[in-house]
């Protein structure tokens, strides 16, 4: 059983490895393009995962991070700075802005919480709109004579699709095992026990909103990197990638995966954007205005028959060996 | 030794004065009874005890250390844990689990170290494992260690609390209506597990309403009623004291 699950996973990896290379060239190369996208979306997923799955802290202005990380990886960019630093500074920026959202509103009830995060989702896009110069406005960055500078890995430039598919599957392979490694510590069972009771938790000594506050200081550099990622490869943003809708879509991947589900989170992040953009490039002519009817229908169906998300998250099974001598019971 | 001391402790939640003036000390390795009627404001006073609410006046005192104010989390540190009369459990976590979200508070792993997986992390998850192995088989319920919490019988559920508790190697012990809802059977078991609790060397202050319970265990009994202590005692003299059976029963009707 186990061996079977290892060796799907290998499969599937091998071929995410191949399959830019089987169809470069040919009439389907532009879906290596499609799958760097989605990429970019399991990126956020996982990272959304952390609060919204692991932790259960309702945030509905997780686009606004990807934005902070996206502009500030821009704007440095331009300024001459290389892809690694502008990405390590669009961590330290993001993050710091979360932290500074997640201070007040980490105290707050879920409810609230909701509301808040997407208020601040709101407003980041409308600064980022009106605050012409730093940011261009809607025209977006760069402005004309500018330019967002490439990505040089090991003396390589990426240019093609196919380079940022591949900097991308490391990626998402990374934040996969960062995101395991997270859970599976002191501090994952701590998010974990803050989701199930988080009055409970706090009476058991863990500190609730210190472990909340790292959960969202976690969350935003994976945002952080996403939005790197982009634009280094778009070598172009404007706000409207960040509207609430984005946000809100990167919460049903993960409610629709299985909150908290590393797998379920991929599959759910892959499904959802994947879906439009699959259905924009077989369905034809008008009928592509009714994708999202039929995405919506397909999501209430789900939440309605499968309500713990397509693969539910499973606790991990320990060892429950006792050495001899400590079996007469002594808690010291 | 006095463990836990508590000085004219008042509650007030607006204009309802839920504890008045509430005196009361624990001795190291003392099984103390808190009794008293419902809405007596006995898990209020545990609420204070835990840093849930502050005290609106009085102090409370912990091995000598002033204790009100500080947030739950560093008074379990301190050595004082609880259970809770409604089960609270962390449902969708393994029992072991539970326990070892327990060892939060004595453990220092954080995110990088959980990134990088030095040897250090490894050795304090073995540690963690190790202990809460122990708390699950001191309370009897290692069998079940892989469970889902939400998915143990009721008596065991309660058990699980009071190994999670545990966890935090406290010295002393608040059990809140422990026995609420076990048949007789279970009562028993219970009974046995807080003495050997005892035995451990950690004090208990036991919220408890089957009085074959409190009259068993308990080296004292402290009985409240409205909010004020009105009698504190050994077992014995409780039972007799008639202000308490009034607090229980109501005054006797003058006979005319």
């Amino acid at each position: 059983m186990q061996s079977k699950k290892f060796f799907l996973k290998v499969v599937l990896v091998l071929l995410l490895g191949i399959f830019p290379l089987l169809v470069q060239g040919g009439p389907f190369a532009y879906a290596t393009r499609l799958l760097g996208i989605m990429g970019l979306y399991v990126i956020l997923a996982l990272g959304l995962n952390l609060t919204l799955g692991l932790v259960g802290l309702f945030d509905l202005g997780f686009m606004a991070f990807y934005a902070i990380g996206a502009y500030t990886s821009a704007i440095l960019s331009i300024q001459g700075w290389g892809f690694w630093l502008s990405t390590i500074a669009a961590i330290f920026v993001t993050v710091l802005a979360r932290m500074m959202l997640g201070a007040p509103v980490l105290r707050l009830r879920g409810d609230y919480l909701a509301i808040v995060t997407l208020g601040f989702g709101e407003i980041t896009r409308l600064v980022l709109n009106n605050c012409d110069s730093l940011t261009n406005g809607p025209k977006g960055l760069p402005r004309v004579g500018e330019s967002i500078g490439s990505v040089n890995l090991v003396g390589i430039e990426l240019a093609d699709n196919i380079h940022f598919y591949y900097l991308i599957l490391s990626v998402v392979v990374m934040a996969f095992f960062v995101s395991k490694r997270l859970e599976n510590s002191r501090i994952g069972r701590a998010w974990t026990a803050v989701r199930e009771d988080e009055v409970a938790a706090e009476l058991t000594g863990v500190p609730v909103t210190r472990v909340k506050m790292l959960a969202f200081a976690t969350s935003a550099g994976f945002a952080a990197i996403a939005g790197s990622l982009f634009v280094h490869w778009e070598k172009f943003v404007t706000p409207e990638s960040f509207t609430f809708w984005e946000s809100v879509l990167v919460v049903s991947m993960i409610v629709l995966g299985g909150m908290g589900s590393l797998w379920g989170v991929i599959l759910g992040a892959v499904l959802i954007s994947g879906f439009p953009l699959a259905m924009q490039a077989t369905l034809g002519g008008s009928f592509v205005h009714y994708r999202y009817i039929l995405f919506g229908i397909a999501l209430i169906a789900i939440v309605i028959f499968r309500p713990q998300g397509l693969i539910p998250s499973k606790r991990r099974a320990l060892e429950l060996e006792e050495e001899k001598v400590e079996a007469e019971g002594d808690p010291k | 030794m006095i463990l836990l001391d508590s000085v004219k402790v008042t509650k007030k939640f607006g204009g309802l004065a839920a504890l008045t003036d509430v005196s009361l000390q624990v001795s190291a390795g003392e099984i103390v009874s808190l009794i008293g009627p419902n809405g007596a404001g006995k898990t209020t006073f545990f609420n204070l005890l835990t840093g849930v609410n502050a005290p609106s006046s009085g102090e409370i005192y912990f091995s000598g250390e002033k204790i009100d104010g500080l947030p739950p989390h560093r008074i379990i540190a301190r050595g004082i844990a609880r259970t809770f009369q409604n089960i609270r459990l962390f449902q969708n976590m393994t029992a072991l689990e539970n326990v070892m979200v327990g060892r939060h508070c004595r453990t220092g792993n954080e995110v990088i170290s959980a990134l990088f997986r030095s040897r250090k992390f490894y050795q304090e998850e073995k540690l963690i494992e190790k202990s809460a192995i122990e708390r699950l088989s001191f309370v009897g319920l290692l069998p079940c260690g892989n469970e889902l919490a939400k998915n143990l019988a009721y008596g065991d559920q309660r058990k699980l609390e009071i190994a999670r508790a545990l966890a935090s190697e406290p010295r002393l012990l608040l059990l809140d209506e422990p026995t609420a809802g076990m048949n007789p059977k279970e009562s028993r078991e219970l009974k046995g597990l807080i003495e050997k609790i005892r035995q451990q060397g950690i004090s208990v202050l036991l919220i408890e309403h089957q009085m074959q319970v409190v009259m068993n265990l308990s080296d004292r009994v402290i009985v409240l009623d409205h909010g004020v202590k009105i009698a504190e005692g050994k077992p014995k003299e409780i039972q007799s004291n008639p202000q308490v059976i009034e607090a229980y029963l109501g005054a006797s009707a003058p006979i005319e």
